[in-house]
């Protein structure tokens, strides 16, 4: 009988490893870890997933209705319960949820109009980024091939990131700093080549 | 007197608090992945329950805010405050007097109030006095994570 001598014992703990930090693939249904990964995060990650999932999905399918969706707390609550009852893929999910949630009233008192870029990113916590990265990744999941994304772990993204938004800078004295903090972090993400969008055909 | 601004101070820490996780003021995304934050809001906020009258400055007199950028305008023009240094905002801060450090933005200003040091221990980004952040984030950040100078100039107010 073969049996597994301790290179081969090695070689199964790394492959084992390696697929566990590997990003989920872009295609096929929720693994019970995608609910499980929605479900343990915080308030704050799940707005930040949600975030991460809008800014990939907005290139890859440019908005056609005057509509907007809002993604909020209800949004996050709905997102919950059919993950308790769904195996569909979670940015389809996610997608689901918004589109049932009603649009919230235009906030007169509010500021609009920002974007996901460089600020935001040094504004977020480390967990916070692993959240928008994973929701790229969920935008992914559910894009076909109109969004690729290279197989990398949701950590080794967002360290490129705060790399190439030179996080560290914190005098803002690298110029690298100022002049990528406008970039948004969808771009940031295809300037390191973590992501591809090809240009969805029109219906 | 230590008693007196040691109760200041936790008066300031609660306003911000309250602000900070107030679920009206977490920054919200639509569907087209345009951003809806409450940093003028959550100013008015804070100067309310810190019990500092900002009317005609932060908000109207029905209570209602003004956007960042007027908020900041009136600040810079009003007799009963005075830019000071990020120094001294963090000094007063300290105090638990309410200072604002705010940038006028082209599209729309942020403004934020100073946190007093010490409270904290999870203060994101390094240098620069410590915000209260309510913004694209909400949370206790130092100045480097909230505003870059690339964007305008960072003016902190104090009052007189």
């Amino acid at each position: 009988m073969h049996r597994i001598n301790s290179t081969s014992r090695s070689f199964f703990v790394l492959v084992a490893l390696l697929l566990w930090f590997m990003p989920h693939s872009a295609n096929g249904q929720t693994s019970a870890r995608d609910s499980d990964v929605w479900r343990s995060f915080s308030s704050a990650q799940k707005r930040y997933a949600f975030f991460g999932f809008i800014d990939c999905r907005k290139p890859a399918f440019p908005p056609t209705k005057t509509i907007r969706y809002n993604a909020d707390d209800r949004t996050y609550k709905r997102v919950d319960e059919l993950a308790d009852k769904s195996t569909n893929p979670m940015g389809q999910l996610m997608l689901d949820a918004m589109k049932e949630v009603p649009p919230a009233r235009a906030d007169v008192h509010a500021e609009h109009g920002s974007v996901d870029d460089g600020m935001l990113w040094r504004g977020l916590l480390d967990q916070e980024k692993q959240a928008y990265v994973q929701g790229v990744f969920w935008c992914a999941q559910i894009s076909n091939a109109n969004t690729t994304i290279s197989q990398q772990s949701i950590q080794q993204v967002v360290q490129k990131l705060n790399d190439w938004y030179v996080v560290t800078d914190d005098d803002w004295k690298d110029p690298r700093s100022n002049a990528r903090v406008d970039v948004p972090v969808i771009s940031a993400l295809q300037k390191i080549e973590v992501l591809r969008f090809t240009a969805a055909k029109a219906k | 007197m230590a008693q007196q601004q040691s109760s200041q101070i936790q008066s300031l820490v609660d306003a911000q608090n309250a602000a900070m996780s107030n679920g009206k003021y977490q920054p919200t995304t639509d569907s087209n992945g345009n951003l809806t934050t409450h940093c003028s809001e959550a100013a008015c906020a804070i100067a309310k329950g810190t019990g500092t009258n900002l009317t005609g400055i932060l908000y109207d007199a029905k209570g209602n805010n003004y956007d960042a950028n007027t908020q900041i305008n009136n600040l810079a023009n009003s007799s009963g405050y005075h830019a000071v240094t990020p120094e001294q905002a963090q000094a007063l801060a300290d105090k638990g007097v309410l200072v604002f450090g705010t940038q006028h933005g082209a599209r729309h200003g942020h403004i934020a109030s100073v946190r007093p040091e010490g409270v904290d221990s999870n203060v994101r980004g390094r240098s620069g006095p410590i915000l209260a952040n309510v913004g694209i984030f909400n949370g206790v950040a130092h100045q480097s994570a909230v505003m870059t100078p690339a964007h305008g100039a960072i003016v902190y107010y104090a009052p007189n």
